[in-house]
């Protein structure tokens, strides 16, 4: 089965082997300005970071899942080449971490690592501080890339050797254009003391080479991070701790921000309350933007008459896109398709998602008679009350159930509980057990194309609610993944763009871009907010620290 | 000594139940003849209930055990998350052992809660003892102040209210406990939050402290959720001691205390009081058992870790050992509230018997 990883790059280009940086990312490497619009500050260390987080996270263990447990064990975990926020919220740029410079490939297949000298693990039992070897760092990606979640994202890795006490060497059976993404990202080459593999600690703490140690964590309360003082890079990170509070309630979230007791706010809730709350916080304030995808609407195209591209279509047209950037996002939102740029082609530059993703009930209606769909039809649309926490997602559904309407056609939403949701066996997730139609969410930010495409259009994508099953398109997502060329793999993506579209497989839904709140006494903090997060941190530092 | 008929069959629980009683009936018998025959009776009581205790926790523990597995999905799923394909997740489930058998299961976490230990969290791999040794504290300080709170406010404003009936003050007095039964505690919650950032500037610190490591700090972050429990428990309170007051005021012997000349507040003290607690009492013994699992919305807005939060999240992820665990301790906190309120009917009312 195939499956995700996390988020991804400027461009194909910046993921394989242009735009990649060599060294650790880097640090207060730009200009801060103060409200006043003074400039550059020398940054101070120091201080205490707080930000809010809706939830503890659902497991600390080094193999756990979850965007919560994802975040908070980045602190800890480095991988040999990382993430890092890039110029535009969607994007990031890879850099060197662990390793000294992004990997040599004297071939495709080949990826030779150098490590940085002086690296040591955090100083905490049973690992006490010890030095980084290779071997830890092989038996680190020898885990991973077996491991039962991934081991399908680096089926490709055929053997993992150390020459040299700084040298790893990564060799795969075949050209893996996804793979120096994905092992940058969570789920990358994690690095981890041996040690704690078999115990308890492997679920209940995390210790890595990372910048920050777990100090504290008070279930339901908060986490506590203090700085590594014996990191390896020099001169970072400069804050002195970094405090999650978990506030469940966004009106508390909101109050504390407003009240200056957290100094990062994640989510202010809607774009009303986004707006209400920019009103009382611009003057020491700023915000930045939160990347989303487009949630999706999927189709069991092995029922009638969701197997007619005509009737896919026409539910698709059927949607009022522009009611939806009104009502929901404060006339401020955009659609992403199947791929946010710079992934691949924007929604305007791809015909047919263009042409389905306009509103027009005349069309939709005279495409549902064209298939023979009569009054009779009457939709089931299934949806989870898990997905409420973004607040659009049950409202958009209620808007498209009158949208629905207006072309006379009675649609049904069935609530199914998040467990009985994801099973198995499951709704969202194979057998798809749905009868008609599926309200998704928006998409994880993956870090490479291909788990965007794979999961939901290959026959064997874990997220393929739709059923795809396309020869042709099969054979396209087959292909780009071993196109390691940047410009070839671009062009076979946008041919599966196009052929996507003219299939109308999925609808897209509009998103919301969700701000975060930042107070101006942080500098140097670029949000990301998925598998860069630690990233973001790196360089940032307090005013008055 | 000997076990209750039904338990006789099964000589593991009887050990159990013996084990229980020989302490007591230790006691009993090296104190009897120099005690008062009603102690005898309040302590064969005591016994009897505590083994119904350890009777009811057992059904308890079978019921949440059973709702659970007959929710659909299970942690298994949850845990994987949404990105792992449906082998991984069997494998999780197998690792779990969550194909086990039910009755294999639910026996292997008994043999375990039985020598002390409640098992792990599925999900955080805490023991479920420390889980509950940080969470229940807090639910415990909210609900047991909340509820001196309402007892202070409500006795004596149901009791004015009563002997003042129909006048001015039994109608304010009334006018507040509706409007305090009818306002939502979240609601109010929340718009302490919403008016107090805006319009103050002020909420509650957030990132609780418990009140030996920060007692200011605690103060700040509890007084509110306090308030509002209080005030509703103490609405209802207030309408169940008013109406139990008036009662008793219509008796003879109310009458014939006056007549002899007692000052009102004697007759409330002496004679009233008592009586009228009765039923005020049954109802503070049910505020009691909900108010401590009751109050997970307060606990979001606040931000304070106790047990609704987690046995809400627990239901959720289907943590099946958090579940079990805070079921028993619910379980044991609800029937012993249940014991004491029963004990109380004795000491308030002589006429009540043990027999």
């Amino acid at each position: 089965m195939l499956r995700s990883t996390v988020l991804g790059s400027t461009s194909l280009a910046a993921a394989a082997l242009l735009g990649c940086t060599a060294g650790p990312p880097p640090a207060a490497s730009q200009a801060t300005t103060a409200p006043g619009g003074a400039t550059a500050q020398k940054p101070r260390k120091g201080g205490v970071l707080k930000e809010d987080i809706n939830a503890d996270p659902a497991s600390w263990s080094l193999f756990g899942t979850g965007g919560t447990t994802y975040t908070m064990t980045s602190f800890a975990y480095e991988r040999l080449t990382a993430h890092t926020p890039g110029s535009d919220p969607w994007s990031t740029d890879l850099h060197a971490e662990l390793a000294v410079a992004m990997p040599e490939q004297p071939d495709g297949q080949t990826y030779v690592y150098t490590l940085h000298e002086g690296v040591k693990f955090q100083n905490v039992a049973p690992v006490n501080g010890r030095p980084l070897t290779v071997e830890d760092v092989k038996f680190s990606i020898d885990t991973i890339t077996k491991h039962n979640l991934w081991k399908a994202d680096y089926a490709s890795v055929s053997s993992v050797t150390t020459p040299d006490a700084k040298t790893v060497v990564v060799k795969t059976s075949r050209p893996d254009a996804a793979l120096l993404n994905n092992s940058s990202s969570f789920f990358g080459y994690r690095v981890f003391p041996k040690e704690l593999l078999g115990t308890d600690l492997e679920k209940t703490n995390v210790i890595g080479t990372g910048p920050f140690i777990r100090a504290q964590y008070d279930q339901a309360s908060k986490i506590v991070f203090k700085r590594n003082p014996d990191y390896w890079a020099p001169n970072v990170p400069y804050v002195d701790e970094m405090h999650y509070l978990i506030m469940p309630d966004n009106e508390t979230a909101n109050g504390a921000f407003l009240t200056k007791q957290i100094d990062i706010l994640s989510s202010a809730g809607t774009c009303h309350q986004e707006d209400e709350l920019w009103a009382k916080v611009k003057n020491f304030a700023t915000t930045q933007t939160s990347p989303r995808n487009s949630p999706f609407i999927a189709f069991n195209m092995t029922q009638a008459p969701f197997g007619d591209v005509r009737v896919r279509r026409a539910l698709s047209l059927a949607m009022n896109r522009d009611a939806q950037t009104q009502s929901l996002f404060c006339g401020s939102a955009r659609l992403t398709g199947l791929l946010p740029t710079p992934f691949g082609l924007p929604p305007e530059k791809v015909p047919d998602l263009a042409a389905n993703i306009k509103y027009d009930p005349k069309q939709a209606k005279d495409l549902l008679t064209a298939a023979g769909v009569g009054a009779d039809f009457q939709p089931e649309i299934v949806w989870t009350p898990q997905y409420n926490s973004d607040p659009s997602y049950g409202d958009s559904l209620q808007l498209y159930v009158g949208n629905l309407k207006q072309i006379g056609v009675t649609a049904t939403p069935i609530s199914i509980d998040y467990a009985k949701w994801i099973g198995p066996p499951g709704v969202y997730r194979p057998p798809f057990n749905f009868k008609d139609m599926l309200w998704g969410t928006q998409k994880t930010l993956y870090a490479d194309p291909n788990s965007y495409m794979l999961l939901w259009l290959h026959p064997n994508g874990i997220s393929n609610q739709s059923r795809v099953n396309d020869p042709a398109l099969t054979a396209l997502l087959e292909k780009q993944q071993t196109q390691v060329d940047p410009s070839a793999r671009s062009q076979t993506i946008h041919e599966i763009q196009n052929m996507e579209a003219k299939g109308a497989y999925y609808a897209y839904r509009m998103n919301g871009t969700g701000k975060v709140f930042v107070q101006n006494r942080v500098h140097d903090y670029h949000y990301h907010g998925s598998h860069a997060h630690a990233e973001e941190f790196r360089s940032a530092w307090l005013d008055n620290a | 000594m000997r076990c209750n008929g039904l338990l006789r069959r099964s000589s593991g629980n009887c050990r159990v139940l013996r084990a229980i009683q020989r302490p007591l009936v230790a006691l009993h018998r090296a104190t009897r003849g120099r005690v008062k025959p009603e102690l005898i009776l309040m302590r064969r009581y005591l016994v009897d209930r505590l083994m119904l205790l350890v009777v009811s926790l057992l059904g308890l523990t079978v019921v949440a055990f059973v709702l659970l597995q007959v929710i659909p999905g299970d942690a298994a799923g949850l845990l994987a998350g949404e990105d792992a394909s449906a082998a991984t997740v069997q494998r999780m489930r197998a690792e779990l052992h969550l194909n086990d058998p039910l009755p294999v299961q639910y026996a292997r976490w008994l043999g375990k809660a039985l020598r002390g230990d409640l098992g792990r969290s599925l999900f955080t791999h805490e023991t479920i003892t420390h889980t509950l040794l940080v969470r229940l504290p807090v639910s415990v300080e909210l609900g047991a102040l909340s509820l001196l709170l309402a007892t202070v406010i409500a006795l004596p404003a149901g009791i004015v209210s009563a002997i003042k009936a129909d006048r001015l003050p039994d109608q304010a007095i009334r006018v507040v406990a509706i409007t305090g039964i009818a306002v939502p505690h979240f609601w109010l919650g929340t718009m302490v939050i919403v008016f107090g950032s805006r319009l103050f500037g002020w909420i509650p610190p957030v990132g609780y402290a418990s009140p030996f490591e920060d007692p200011w700090r605690n103060f700040q972050q509890c007084a509110i959720p306090i308030v509002i429990l209080g005030a509703g428990v103490a609405a209802s309170l207030t309408r169940m001691m008013r109406s139990s007051t008036l009662e008793v005021t219509r008796e003879d012997y109310i009458r014939t205390a006056r007549s002899k000349g007692l000052s009102p507040a004697a007759v409330v003290r002496r004679h009233m009081l008592k009586n009228a607690l009765i039923p005020v009492v049954t109802l503070f013994g049910i505020q009691a058992a909900t108010i401590v699992g009751g109050t997970v919305i307060l606990e979001s807005i606040f931000n304070l870790p106790g047990m609704g939060r987690l046995v809400i999240e627990a239901i959720n992820r289907r943590d099946y050992p958090v579940v079990q665990g805070v079921v028993l301790a619910f379980g044991t906190f609800i029937l012993l509230v249940n014991l004491l309120t029963d004990l109380a009917y004795t000491w308030l009312d002589p006429r009540i018997s043990y027999r």
